[in-house]
């Protein structure tokens, strides 16, 4: 018993090292699946950085795109409203009133800065949309890439670019648009005004819960896709 | 006795350091698959675009329009 004690440290140390002979072997068995495992993480991962880079060139171009549509579309119809303009500001300069001058000048200014503030701020809503749309799809290429079944996704995605660009068309339509009071005498004036306001806040309200609108609610759609893949 | 019980503590201090080195070698402690899926499991991405989402306003022009009524009931 007392040689047994005596011994079991040496005896501790031949099986460790038995252990330790016997390790390179078993790893050896699994490290080409291991080895495989970690080429195709990293492969994985390059593609989804690859997409996120592409997604991104996408987004400012698509964004950068928009932003020259819109001011292509508001300098063209600048010079198509110019003959409409001289006109109204002839007819403005004939009031006997000068104080309904000052106002009618000032409104005229005022609808066409609403127009130009608006349009601007729905465009805005479009780039934050996209960006949003970007991330889900990014999220979705993940999951994909992880064995889950995105065509569902894919299709809302689609639906959803789809209707950010038919609202970006939609907000180009109305910044070419123009509200110009048309009156021929003084006593009409008011209701001139009030007609093109009220013309200005249905368009506005129309776009807004139009266009505007669906493109939230399918990017929104995309989102619960991606939601219920539970990833 | 008290020096060899210290040389075998050594012994066996270097045989697991080496145990570990060659699992590492083989790749035993980097992220299995299962791991990475896990990682990309990151519900707070999702969250953090539901909150960006919750937070476009489309906006209400209804205010701006309002404030040409006193100039246009002036007319």
């Amino acid at each position: 018993m007392k040689n047994y004690f005596k011994y079991s440290p040496l005896i501790a140390v031949v099986a460790v090292l038995g252990v330790v002979l016997a390790f390179p072997a078993l790893a050896q068995t699994n490290a080409p699946a291991r080895q495989n495992a970690a080429t195709q993480i990293k492969i994985e991962r390059e593609n989804i950085k690859a997409k996120r880079t592409e997604l991104n060139t996408q987004l400012k171009e698509a964004q950068e795109t928009a932003k020259e549509r819109l001011k292509a579309a508001r300098e063209e119809t600048k010079k198509n409203i110019k003959t409409r303009q001289t006109e109204f500001k002839d007819k403005i300069s004939k009031l006997r009133d000068e104080k309904k001058k000052q106002i009618a000048m000032r409104l005229d200014e005022q609808l066409a800065r609403l127009n130009t503030q608006w349009t601007d701020h729905f465009d805005n809503v479009l780039n934050r949309l996209s960006e949003i749309l970007s991330k889900v799809e990014l999220r979705a290429e993940k999951a994909g890439v992880n064995g889950k079944d995105v065509s569902a996704v894919k299709t809302a995605i689609q639906n959803a670019k789809t209707a950010i660009e038919t609202a970006r068309t939609a907000v180009e339509t109305q910044a070419k648009k123009t509200y110009i009071a048309a009156f021929e005498s003084e006593n009409e004036l008011g209701a001139a005004f009030k007609s093109v306001k009220g013309q200005l806040q249905k368009d506005l309200f129309g776009l807004r819960d139009g266009a505007i609108k669906s493109s939230r609610e399918a990017v929104n759609n995309a989102l619960q896709a991606l939601k219920s893949l539970n990833f | 006795m008290n020096t060899s019980k210290t040389w075998i503590w050594i012994l066996i201090a270097v045989v697991v350091l080496a145990l570990f080195w060659t699992a590492r070698q083989y790749g035993f402690f980097s992220r299995p698959v299962v791991q990475e899926e896990a990682s990309l499991l990151d519900n707070d991405t999702i969250a953090e675009i539901d909150r960006d989402l919750n937070a476009v306003d489309v906006g209400n022009p209804d205010q701006d329009l309002r404030n040409l009524d006193s100039d246009l009931n002036r007319l």
